[in-house]
Order: C-alpha cells, then sequence, then structure tokens
C-alpha cells in the first residue's frame, strides 16, 4: 500500500541492515545518500539507550511529543535545526494538511499576525476547511488503493461509494477502529454503499477463491497493522525472510493460511455490471460454516501462488495466536485487528511518516514485530537492532491515540502543533546520525496532485474538471476520486501521470524525478499557457490580483507570494528587475515562469 | 560486507565511456563477433538496439503468427505461403512479403493467464511476486544499464505508453523516457507555447533568469532536492539539439507510410532514433487492444482483429523495410509478442478468444536473426506445443527470450546483482527451479 508522502528512496532501502556499500553507483545518488546517513547513524547511536532517555517537558514544547524527541537529543548531544520561520511553516502545514499552498493573503496575515498561539489557530482553521477533508480522503482512497481502472474490479459507481464513504468518515472524524471494522465487515451490495467495495478491490478475479482471502489478508495486515504478510503467503518465512523480517522469518505458510481463514466464510456473488463485462458488482455475504482448504475448488486454476497443501484450517489470529470467538469470523476479524496494540502503533506510524516524511518505524508499512521491544533487543548475531527510531516516543503516541478515541484528526492535529514539526529544513551543523531524531525537517517532492493544484492556485488558472458520479466539476486534483480521472481532460491526466500519481494498482504512486518532468515543467502547454501574460483571458480580474497596479516591485513580490509562499529574495528581486523588457505582460510571465520552476516550488520544505 | 563487482564494472564502464564513447564503438566494431564469457556463456553480440513491440493484451496467435485454418477461418483472410509460413494478407499486406526477414518462434509458452501479470513478465522477463516487484526493473532498463548511458540520446525510450515497470533500483538514468508520438514532435523538448522566431530566444532568457534566481537548486541543501537539481541540466541539453528534435519530427511521408497513429508514429520515431546512433539502446513500442474476447472479426467493432493487424503491419512493415534500406536492420533486434495465446479452433459464444497460455507466438527480425524461418511448431489447432524445435526441448518462456534478447546486444545474461538495496539478488535473467533458461540461439540461424 503506498501512502501520499512515500519517499521512495526509503521504501527502496527498506531492509537496512544488508546495505553495506553506499557507494556502489548502482543505487541512484539521493537514495545513496539516505541509505549512507542512515547506516552511519545505525553504527554511531546508542540504539538502545536512545529509547531509554526519559522525556522532560520544557518552554517551548507543544506537546509529549517534543518531550520524547528533544530530550532524546539532548541525552545524544544532538542540536535541532532553529524553527522555521513563519512563511516557510504556513507554507508547509497549508501542504501538509490540504494538499495546497497558501495564498498571498494567507502568507501575509499569517506573518503580520502577533498572537502567540497563531500556529494553533492556524491549524485548526486549516483543519476546518474542505480541503482538509478532500486531502485525507485522498490520503485513505491511496491506502485503499480506490481504483475503478480495468481489473481492479470496483467500476465507477461502486468506486464513488467507496470514495463517499471514506470522505464522509473523514468529514465527521469518525473513529479509526469504527472504519477499520466496517470495511472488514462489510457486506450488501458494493454499488449500493462504500464498504463492500474494499472487500470487491481484493477480489482476484478467474483466480482460486484462496487467491482473494490472502489478497485481503496482507491488505488488512499492511494498512491497518503495518505488517506485509504477502511473504508468508507463498513459504514460509524460515529459510527466506532471515535477513529482511525476523517476526515473519519465524512464521510459516499455515499461520497465514489460518489467518486468512478469517475471510473464508465470506460469500461474494460478483455480477457483470456492464455489456462488456469490463466492470463488475459484487454482492457480499457470511456464512456461518466453512474455513480455509489448502485444495482447489479447480485444481487447473492454481493462480499465482504455490500449490497449497492440507487443511481445512480453521481461523486464527496471527498476531497473538487467539481464535474466533463465534462463527462470524469477519467481526471476529475485526475485534481482533482493532483490539491489538499494533493498530494504534501502525496507524499513528503511517501519520507520522506523513508529517516527519521518515517513520519511527520506516518504511510505514514494513514492520517487524520482533524488533521493537528496546529491554529485549534480537540477539546482535541476527543482524538487526532495534527497528523503532524512538520506541517510548512509538508508545506514548499508540496510547495517546487509543485514548482519544482513535481519532485521525487527534493525532494529526498533535503532529502538526509540535515544535519539532515547526523546525527548519536547513540544519546549519547538520549530521547525518541527527536522521534518527528528527532534527530537521526533511524536504519532500510534491506529490503529482499537490504539484497540479499548487501550478493552479499559483497562477490562478483553475480548471473544471468532470468526473461521473459527481454532480459539480472539481476544480483541484486533489479531490478526483480515482487515478483514472479526470477522464474528460487528457490534458490534466497527463499532468498528473508525468509527475508520477500511479495508477495504485500495478503502477504505485512515486515521487522520484527524472528528466521527462523537468522538461515538462519548463516547456510544456499545460504550464506555459498558465503564466501571467499568456492567458486568453488577461486583463481579467483574476489577473489583476497577481498583478495589481502598474509597480513592477509589487508585481514581483505578489508572483513570488502566489508561487512560492513568501517574500522573493534581494537577489531575486534584482534579477527580475534587471530583465524587465519588452511589454509588460510578458515580463510578468517570463518572472512568473522562473518562479514556478523554482526547485522550491516542487518541495513541501 | 558484500562484494560489489557488479558496481566496479559498471565503474570502469563508465570510465571508458567518458574517453569520447570509447565504449560503444568498442561495441560497434565487434559487432558480429561471438563472444565467450568467462563462464563459458557464448553472446551473439550481433545487435546495438533492440525494438519490442509489446502486444498489450495478447494476440491470438492462431489467427496472426500462428495461423491455424479451419472452418472457423474466414474467407477474406485471403493466406498465402512464403517460407512455408502461412499467413493472412489481409490481416498482414506487407509483412507477408516480408517473411525472408522474420523468424517465427511458436514453441513459445506464459506462465501467465491474466494481463497484469502476463504483461508484468512480458516487460521484465520476470513473475511478479510482491517481495520482488518493487526491484524487478524493465528489460529495457536493464539493456541500458548493462551497456550504459552513451551519447545524447536517453537509451530507454518508451513510446504509446510508458511501461508498467521502470528502472526501479537500477537508477534514474535508465528510466524510461515516455514522451507522446506527437505528430508535432517530441512536445516539451521546445519552448513551442511561443511561436518559432522567438520561442528558443525567450526561453534561453527565461532559463538564464532561473538559474540566476534559483538559490535552492544552485546550492541544494538536502538530498531529495539534490536528486531533482541533477536534472536541469540534462533537460536544458536535450532541448534545441537537432540530434534529439529531429528523431520526434515527421514528415507527411512517414505518417503517411507509417500511418498516423500513436503507434505508427512511434514506429516511424522508433526507425529516427535508431538511425541516429545516438545512444538509444532499447524501444519499447506498446500496441494495444489485443485482447480480443468478442466480436472480434466484426469490423464495426473495436477493436478488432483486422483494424489491430493492418495497424501493426503497416508500422512495424514499414520500420523494418526502412531499417533494411538504411542498413541498420544487421544491427537492431526487433521482437514482436503479448503476453499469451489466445483459446484456439472455433471463436468463442461472443465471437472472440480467450487467454490461453499453453501456445503463443513471437517474431524475431534484424539484429543477427536469421529470417525466414519458424522455430518450433503447435498442434493442428494450436492448442498445445507439438515440437519445440530447439535444442532444450521444452517449451520457450520469455525469460529465454530475454536471454536471447540480452546475448544479441552483447550483454552477459548470467550477471546477477546481488546488492540491491533489499538485499535480495537481482538476476538479469530468473532462474528457475524447473528449468535452465537460456538464449534461443536457433534464431540466429
Amino acid at each position: 500500500m503506498q501512502i501520499l508522502h512515500v519517499l521512495v528512496p526509503l521504501l527502496l532501502a527498506w531492509f537496512t541492515p544488508d546495505i553495506t556499500d553506499p557507494s556502489c553507483p548502482a543505487y541512484p545518488a539521493e537514495q545513496r545518500a539516505l541509505v549512507a546517513a542512515r547506516i552511519r547513524s545505525e553504527r554511531n547511536a546508542p540504539r538502545t539507550g536512545r529509547a531509554n532517555i526519559r522525556p522532560r517537558s520544557s518552554a517551548g514544547n507543544a506537546n509529549f511529543i517534543d518531550n520524547y524527541l528533544f530530550s532524546a537529543m539532548d541525552g545524544a548531544g544532538v542540536v535541532p535545526a532553529p524553527p522555521a520561520t513563519d512563511e516557510e511553516f504556513l507554507r508547509r502545514v497549508t501542504l501538509d494538511l490540504t494538499g495546497r499552498i497558501p495564498t498571498p493573503d494567507q502568507v501575509t496575515a499569517f506573518v503580520n499576525d502577533s498572537n502567540p498561539a497563531k500556529d494553533a489557530t492556524l491549524i485548526d482553521s486549516l483543519i476546518g476547511t474542505s480541503a482538509f477533508v478532500d486531502y485525507w480522503t485522498l490520503y485513505l482512497a491511496n491506502q485503499f488503493q480506490v481504483t475503478s481502472s480495468y481489473y481492479a474490479f470496483i467500476g465507477i459507481p461502486g468506486r464513488n461509494q467507496f470514495y463517499r464513504y471514506l470522505h464522509d468518515f473523514v468529514d465527521k472524524d469518525r473513529p479509526f477502529a469504527d472504519l477499520a471494522t466496517e470495511v472488514i465487515t462489510a457486506t450488501g451490495d458494493s454499488f449500493a454503499s462504500g464498504q463492500p467495495n474494499f472487500i470487491m478491490r481484493g477480489l482476484q478475479y478467474s483466480g482460486p477463491i484462496q487467491d482473494t482471502w490472502d489478497e485481503l489478508t496482507n491488505t488488512v495486515t499492511t494498512i491497518f497493522l503495518g505488517v506485509q504478510t504477502q511473504c508468508i503467503s507463498c513459504h514460509d518465512g524460515r529459510g527466506h525472510l532471515e535477513k529482511i523480517n525476523l517476526y515473519l522469518s519465524q512464521r510459516k505458510r499455515q499461520d497465514f493460511w489460518r489467518q486468512s481463514a478469517f475471510f473464508s466464510r465470506m460469500s461474494i456473488l460478483d455480477l457483470p455490471a456492464d455489456a462488456s463485462n469490463y466492470q463488475r458488482k459484487g454482492i457480499i455475504s457470511d456464512r456461518t460454516t466453512g474455513a480455509y482448504n489448502g485444495v482447489l475448488a479447480d485444481p487447473a486454476n492454481p493462480g499465482p501462488r504455490p500449490p497449497r497443501t492440507g487443511g481445512p484450517y480453521n481461523a486464527q489470529f496471527l498476531f497473538s495466536g487467539q481464535v474466533p470467538g463465534s462463527g462470524q469470523w469477519r467481526r471476529e476479524l475485526a475485534r481482533l485487528v482493532v483490539s491489538d496494540p499494533q493498530f494504534a502503533r501502525a496507524t499513528v506510524n503511517y501519520l507520522w511518516a506523513h508529517f516527519f516524511r521518515v517513520g519511527i518505524v520506516d518504511p510505514p508499512n514494513g514492520w517487524d514485530l520482533a524488533r521493537q521491544d528496546p529491554s529485549a533487543p534480537p540477539d546482535p548475531s541476527s543482524g538487526f537492532g532495534i527497528q523503532p527510531s524512538n520506541a517510548a516516543l512509538l508508545n506514548a503516541l499508540a496510547q495517546d491515540f487509543a485514548a482519544n478515541g482513535t481519532s485521525l484528526r487527534h493525532t494529526i492535529r498533535l503532529m502538526a502543533t509540535s515544535r519539532a514539526y515547526r523546525l527548519s529544513s536547513r540544519h546549519p551543523s547538520w549530521q547525518p546520525q541527527y536522521a534518527f531524531y528528527f532534527a530537521k525537517s526533511f524536504p519532500r517532492r510534491l506529490s503529482a496532485e499537490e504539484i497540479y493544484d499548487a501550478m493552479v492556485q499559483a497562477t490562478l488558472t483553475p480548471t473544471p474538471m468532470f468526473v461521473e458520479g459527481f454532480d459539480q466539476p472539481l476544480q483541484w486534483a486533489g479531490q478526483l476520486p480515482d487515478p483514472t480521472e479526470p477522464r474528460s481532460d487528457t490534458a490534466i491526466q497527463e499532468f498528473l501521470n508525468t509527475f508520477g500519481r500511479g495508477d495504485w494498482f500495478q503502477k504505485p504512486r512515486d515521487t522520484r524525478s527524472n528528466v521527462v518532468q523537468v522538461l515538462y515543467l519548463m516547456n510544456h502547454y499545460e504550464v506555459n499557457y498558465r503564466t501571467l501574460g499568456n492567458r486568453y483571458y488577461t486583463g481579467s480580474s483574476l489577473v489583476e490580483q497577481l498583478s495589481p497596479g502598474t509597480d513592477d516591485q509589487a508585481a514581483v513580490r505578489m508572483l513570488c507570494l502566489a508561487a512560492l509562499g513568501r517574500q522573493p529574495t534581494d537577489n531575486e528581486m534584482a534579477v527580475a528587475l534587471k530583465n524587465r523588457r519588452g511589454s509588460r505582460d510578458d515580463w510578468m510571465s517570463d518572472v512568473q515562469w522562473s518562479m514556478l520552476n523554482e526547485l522550491e516550488f516542487l518541495f513541501n520544505h | 560486507m558484500k562484494n560489489c563487482s557488479s558496481c566496479n564494472r559498471l565503474n570502469r564502464r563508465q570510465l571508458l565511456q567518458g574517453a569520447a564513447g570509447f565504449g560503444a564503438m568498442a561495441a560497434l566494431a565487434r559487432l558480429g563477433e561471438a563472444q565467450v564469457t568467462a563462464d563459458g556463456v557464448t553472446l551473439q553480440n550481433s545487435a546495438t538496439a533492440c525494438i519490442f513491440i509489446n502486444l498489450n493484451g495478447a494476440p491470438s496467435h492462431v489467427d496472426t503468427f500462428d495461423l491455424k485454418q479451419g472452418f472457423w477461418t474466414p474467407a477474406d483472410y485471403n493466406v498465402t505461403q512464403s517460407f512455408r509460413v502461412a499467413i493472412s494478407q489481409k490481416l498482414f499486406p506487407k509483412l507477408s512479403t516480408m517473411i525472408g526477414d522474420l523468424c517465427f518462434v511458436r514453441s513459445l509458452r506464459s506462465w501467465e493467464a491474466a494481463h497484469p501479470r502476463g504483461q508484468f513478465y512480458v516487460q521484465t522477463g520476470h513473475s511478479s511476486n510482491p517481495a520482488f516487484d518493487v526491484e524487478t526493473p524493465h528489460i529495457g532498463a536493464v539493456v541500458s544499464y548493462a551497456l550504459g548511458v552513451a551519447g545524447k540520446f536517453p537509451p530507454f525510450l518508451s513510446l504509446n505508453g510508458a511501461p508498467t515497470q521502470g528502472a526501479q533500483f537500477l537508477g534514474g538514468q535508465v528510466d524510461p523516457v515516455s514522451p507522446n508520438a506527437d505528430p508535432r514532435g517530441f512536445a516539451t523538448l521546445t519552448h513551442s507555447y511561443y511561436d518559432p522566431p522567438i520561442e528558443q530566444a525567450r526561453f534561453e532568457l527565461e532559463y538564464q533568469m532561473l538559474l540566476d534566481m534559483d538559490a535552492t537548486r544552485n546550492n541544494p541543501y538536502d538530498p531529495q532536492l539534490a536528486a531533482y537539481a541533477q536534472y536541469y541540466q540534462a533537460a536544458k541539453n536535450m532541448m534545441y539539439d537537432p540530434s534529439i528534435g529531429n528523431v520526434f519530427t515527421l514528415t507527411n511521408d512517414d505518417l503517411a507510410r507509417f500511418g498516423n497513429t500513436e503507434f505508427g508514429r512511434s514506429c516511424a520515431i522508433a526507425r529516427n532514433a535508431v538511425l541516429a546512433e545516438n545512444g538509444v539502446r532499447f524501444i519499447n513500442i506498446s500496441q494495444f487492444g489485443w485482447d480480443t474476447h468478442q466480436s472480434m472479426l466484426i469490423r464495426g467493432y473495436q477493436p478488432n482483429l483486422y483494424s489491430l493487424a493492418n495497424e501493426l503491419d503497416q508500422g512495424v512493415g514499414t520500420l523494418i523495410q526502412d531499417l533494411k534500406a538504411n542498413g541498420a536492420l544487421g544491427r537492431t533486434l526487433i521482437v514482436m509478442m503479448g503476453e499469451f495465446g489466445r483459446t484456439p479452433g472455433p471463436l468463442n459464444s461472443q465471437g472472440g478468444r480467450d487467454h490461453h497460455p499453453d501456445a503463443m507466438s513471437a517474431v524475431l527480425a534484424g539484429g543477427g536473426v536469421a529470417g525466414g524461418r519458424v522455430i518450433g511448431a503447435t498442434d493442428a489447432t494450436g492448442n498445445l506445443i507439438a515440437d519445440f524445435g530447439w535444442s532444450q526441448q521444452r517449451a520457450i518462456y520469455m525469460e529465454d527470450i530475454t536471454a536471447t534478447i540480452y546475448s544479441a546486444l552483447g550483454i552477459d545474461w548470467t550477471t546477477m546483482i546481488s546488492d540491491t538495496p533489499s538485499g535480495r539478488a537481482f538476476q538479469y535473467v530468473a532462474r528457475s527451479s524447473l528449468y535452465t533458461h537460456t538464449a534461443v540461439t536457433e534464431v540466429f540461424g
């Protein structure tokens, strides 16, 4: 499962202990540097000591996150970065909470606000926007891989139901435990309500039904528990996973089958939903009997996994050994998932990775449950140490999340308001081992949707997008319910695909850069026509907003505020004025083009 | 500490190429001479570039490259025999006259019967495995990585759609570059919003202003920023360079001869890219629509076999013709195939054919391949393989085709990269417990 912020280099650096030669050119430079930093910090950091430092509150700390992080930094002699400027912070938090960049008015108002509590006020107001709801719906839709593309089996009506269900969930700030329960136990018509589409999305069409159960099992353990169990869906952990995941190396394929058995009493009535049989809808129900059988209904159609053997296997929860307390196995699965401590731990860690770019356990879908307890570290001969970079903080976050009704919004607010989140991304004396202490903010490239929406926002060029099943045209890429959209506008699709939106199916979201992206942003019509002097509606009130009056300096300031969320530097102003030539419209167009192509525009820094 | 032999090799290669493309020249000089590696593997070393025509959706082998005639065969197929190959002149008016250049592989089989997995397999030569997928690169990325980046042109071009997998852990330099095959050219190689007399001058001014303004780009303070910053100069270098831009510029004559569709234009661009000899190593061209479950012989229905085959025939037929006329066919390997075969015999109740992994076909041409030949045979209806027709006396799999491509390009396909990010070895050609996969040297005659 992908999440919005995934730093692909870190994803690739999944299993760090084996990487011993970061200078190897097989790694892209970006990855090499990160891997090198991690390895150096592995070597230098007091691995068990870090977690033992007691959290202390101190002046300036906003909440317990700061108590844990800054105490750990103090204890290890790590110097945190200075705070970000107001402008940097506003842009960062606006992007991280809503996926948009701030408007010039918002920048000016926030910078001029002398209220000492203005950060918290800002965060609360951002959390109250519809953009916040859209953005966190997208976060979940990306997690659940909501897509109606061919072979994804949820059709456009099902996709709209699923999307609206998630949107409503975020809007009402309902408990995340309820969401988990509702999708795991979903019944009924997938075109009539959202939750059954979670099941339909796992359907492995034309394969044995066991593959569908196995796929759903991996989805549930990955999204809700942070553990990808697909490895042991094909083979025992032993002999395969010793260098990858100690916990799973001790689990067997039969253990996985027993976990997968929780889905084995579910019936999926799979119906064609259009004339050409491209889209399917499902009607989901449960039986009170049945189990996971190793014998396939159709031996001639074994599916992609190696042959299964034995059975029937009854349901047993992989992570605790508990067995269902009733015949309603999916209901029991939901109960066991949301009551497992790992549910809260995985969820807060996913959120952490969004705000702090790197999980406390990283990657956040790669938990090794045998490496969590600092008082019982793994045997050094395994080559592994404790996995979380701050185990005590992780525990505290999970307890706090559970104690607050598993509200995502609560934890989002907690992280965004922390002093640690507000640290600058520039550190005057950065050491690689500081990475484990979150001693600065790590810049992340914006997601495809964020880049498009930032472009629209900076140039005031909203373009209506028509999506089947939506009454009103959409204005923001962050509102699109599915990466196949907007089907009404292939140019916008191309924009989003160029910047690595992925298809949430085969092609994961990708925030890596390439030369085509740079060429696109510099030269594509979709970008250039939006710059100020080039618009067919030059002279409109929108343009007036970006180029007030005839004062050239004021125009440069406005364009910079709109694109980069800050005042221009002296150098930027000087360069812009030095290049004043031709018509004013042309000149402003060039200035705006330069700012949209500044590296800073593409990053949340 | 793991050894990093593959990395050292790359270092040496890069060093060599640093010396005015010496590596590429050396490769040309020895082209055509089989080469034996230290491990005793013979590499054909007969091609400098590969064009892979990915027939996405899986074409019916029994209608196209392994034609089986029966009462179901439409009267208008107008079947001809050439070099003992039966082929429909209606579907392939051009290719049916070029059998002497084509090698038909008919003892081919797929592991897969579903499109996503099948496409993953045909694009990477590896079965999709969730544990490995994040690190499994496209064949074109492996080729580009192994041969190195030489010349101004990106080594891996993908036309008519980006492939599922890219460079993965091999790095952004060998990621596929996937521009639209636009009749007006590669739109973003020029500042084409503006009109020609001023566009380049305007771009140069804007770009200089950007350089002067962008303090972060000039001095990136974080690895994430530095990674992006490195592409600006590369992008700028590709712009306003006729040796790059001309590859994507098509004449009206090109459009007429290749067919003015995304696929036809892609074939014309592939010709230009190969003839430019400017660093291109692998060109993927996808043609979509081959998943013909229904109404496949109804011309009014889209997609139908006639229009699919005619589009393919015109594009690839003209491509082969032009490469041959320019003396470049001999060093350019062309491979045409989909992800599996389709059910043989009479059409299904919907008037189409369904998925059939047990038998399928590929067509190879150029790059040292001996034409006018058939490797292997299927039974009377095309249901099962009847004669393997090659040294291993078993079905040919995509792994073997991959080894064949690598061998033709002089790449040691037994290479394994052991120091991947995950620590799991990546094998250029997947090793299986069932078979020893190997290059199908029979295609080279």
